[in-house]
């Protein structure tokens, strides 16, 4: 690491972005609420929510693109409004609803990135990192949306950013090219960089997050990993046995166990179990018990599209949560901290 | 130096526009044809009786002036409200640039490309001018040349100012246009009506020009660079005794070919100013 990077590294205290009770107010329109959330060096933080609720806006406040209406940000140690070029030097941003110059080539764009940096990258290097160097003198207003995403995230990567801040960095990539952008991704977290990342697409998330944060309606309604997240939502596992034949026995017997919270009988051959994750051998047990042969079973985890929902929605019926009235989720996470939602 | 890294970018990009290319080419075509026709047709230099550069330089004048701020409309109008407009603002504005940089790098970029345009239809006409005139005066082309960059920074400087106001490109167009037609338009009617409404309310029973009323004729930036150009071009006095009407004695200070650069960069300063200052304050 640089000299830079390490005096960054002091002053930030191993915090990337610190928010405190940001708010952001258009008019009568509430874009955020009282937002306050922490994302550590190191580490990939994905931040969650469906379109509207907050996370361009809170991009936008880091960037210095829009100044809020209370509370504040800082990024590695430097705060968001009053220090914005020194947050700008360290930070790589492939941001949201931008626009190329489509008259300029890509290797211009990239030559615009490395003198805006002052780094001395390769603009070649870069485009062949993520993988459009063939396209480097082709000017930017041909390119195909997925090319451009690659493009902006070439220029992100100029200088070896300490901070990366993604707005939904798959947009307009097909699944190689997302793949591509995860594993970028990765080798940047490796390098020692953090990366804040937003999107509404799940399994992006999933595949490459430490942390998440939840933002809904502009509030962020959850922070943690995916693992808290998902046993926050509630313990039950899903069991799906296949048997020779489903009988009333077998599923009577396996409704009546303590652990058990509903039993389904999908097809003449298929039952589905909802059920706490310790009582899965039980279930089996009963089935059998009951004068069933099991011939297949399958565990099937809370979806991350089902948790997403039971945090974005008021809609009850999507999953059940501990406290869905308030839908305040207090939960130790991996590392011990207490999280808020 | 952010700005220049933010100027050179505007300048690759700004260079490659379709519709700059089409009115440098409108005002090459013209400005070298009215030199073929000053050269070939008796009738446009008899009031001066010879063919002269500075007989040519003050036809071209007036044709340079209407170039130089409809291409300065055409290429400052867009410059800081079009990127936010389409959204390379966020790319631009993801770099460590402030938004002073933003504002002078735009300014310096557009004008260079301004500036490109301005010296490629004087160096043509230079060929014209070299194979048709009898004489050749290369100070007096040079002045032309460099108070007309001048101009020419000042006239992008307030459609860059313009352009930091708004987050609309086809807004900040419409303002474009409507500061360039009240400078070139209502701008002649300033002193007019000054001196209406200090006469009260009457143009009756003026006998004398005042001073001031030549001063508010040169006033505009167009009417500076013209009467700069006049100033030092001239003999030094006879633009500013044309402009000042029945004045006598010395030719006060105000209405020097000095006091009209003065103006003129007030002109470049204070619409830069109030327009980095909206800019600065706005979310974008």
């Amino acid at each position: 690491m640089s000299q830079l990077d390490e005096q960054l590294g002091h002053r930030s205290d191993g915090i990337a972005i610190e928010l405190v009770g940001l708010s952001k107010q258009y008019g009568d329109v509430t874009a955020l609420d009282n937002v306050s959330l922490t994302v550590r060096e190191g580490e990939i933080f994905g931040f969650l929510g469906p379109n509207g609720a907050g996370k361009s806006t809170t991009i936008d406040i880091l960037l210095d693109f829009v100044r809020p209406s209370a509370g504040t940000a800082t990024v590695l140690g430097d705060d968001a409004q009053t220090d914005s070029l020194a947050v700008r030097q360290a930070v790589g941003v492939l941001p949201d609803g931008y626009h190329l110059y489509d008259r300029l080539t890509a290797r211009q764009h990239l030559e615009f990135a490395i003198a805006s940096k002052e780094s001395d990258d390769d603009p070649i290097e870069l485009l062949e990192r993520v993988g459009i160097a063939d396209a480097a003198d082709r000017k930017a207003g041909g390119f195909s949306k997925g090319m451009k995403q690659r493009l902006v995230l070439a220029m992100a990567l100029a200088g070896s950013p300490e901070l990366l801040i993604l707005d939904e960095p798959s947009t307009g990539l097909d699944p190689n090219g997302a793949r591509e952008m995860r594993e970028i991704i990765r080798a940047e977290r490796d390098r020692g960089a953090t990366v804040f990342f937003s999107s509404h697409i799940l399994e992006q998330v999933e595949a490459v997050c430490d942390r998440v944060g939840i933002l809904r309606n502009g509030e962020l309604v959850a922070v943690d990993t995916i693992d808290a997240l998902r046993d926050a939502l509630g313990t039950d596992t899903r069991l799906v046995l296949t048997v020779e034949s489903v009988t009333d026995d077998m599923v009577d017997a396996v409704a009546t166990l303590p652990d058990v919270t509903g039993i389904q009988a999908d097809s003449e051959t298929r039952v589905t179990v909802m059920c706490a994750p310790d009582a899965k051998t039980a279930v089996i047990h009963a089935v059998e018990a009951a004068g069933g042969t099991v011939v297949d079973f399958d565990v099937e985890e809370i979806s991350l599209e089902e948790m997403f929902a039971a945090y974005t929605t008021d809609d009850d019926t999507a999953t059940s949560t501990a406290d869905e009235d308030d839908r305040e989720v207090v939960t130790p996470s991996a590392d011990g901290q207490e999280v808020r939602a | 130096m952010s700005w220049a890294v933010v100027a050179r970018k505007d300048f690759r990009d700004a260079r490659l526009s379709k519709a700059l290319w089409a009115i440098t080419a409108a005002f090459v075509l013209l400005s070298a044809g009215m030199a073929v026709l000053y050269a070939t047709v008796p009738e446009l230099s008899q009031d001066i009786g010879e063919l002269s550069t500075l007989g040519y330089l003050t036809l071209l004048l007036a044709v340079m002036t209407l170039f130089v701020s409809v291409a300065a409309i055409v290429i400052g109008a867009g410059a800081i409200a079009g990127e936010r407009d389409r959204g390379s603002s966020k790319i631009l504005l993801g770099f460590p640039h402030s938004r002073a940089d933003v504002v002078l790098g735009k300014l310096i970029g557009r004008t260079a490309v301004l500036a490109v345009a301005i010296l490629v239809g004087l160096a043509v006409t230079l060929a014209v001018i070299l194979a048709l005139f009898p004489t050749f005066s290369p100070v007096d082309y040079a002045i032309f040349a460099v108070v007309t960059l001048l101009f020419a920074l000042v006239y992008v400087g307030i459609m860059v100012a313009v352009s930091a106001t708004t987050g609309s490109g086809g807004r900040a167009m419409a303002f474009g246009v409507g500061v360039f037609v009240l400078l070139e338009f209502l701008g002649d009617l300033l002193a007019p009506a000054v001196m209406f409404v200090v006469n009260g309310f009457s143009f009756g029973g003026l006998v004398t020009v005042p001073g001031w009323y030549a001063f508010l004729n040169i006033v505009t930036p167009s009417a500076a660079y013209q009467n700069a150009l006049g100033w030092f071009l001239g003999d030094g006095t006879a633009a500013a005794l044309t402009l000042g009407g029945i004045l006598d004695g010395a030719v006060p200070f105000y209405l020097t070919g000095w006091a009209s650069i003065a103006v003129l960069a007030l002109w470049l300063v204070v619409p830069l100013v109030l327009g980095y200052r909206r800019f600065a304050a706005a979310d974008l």
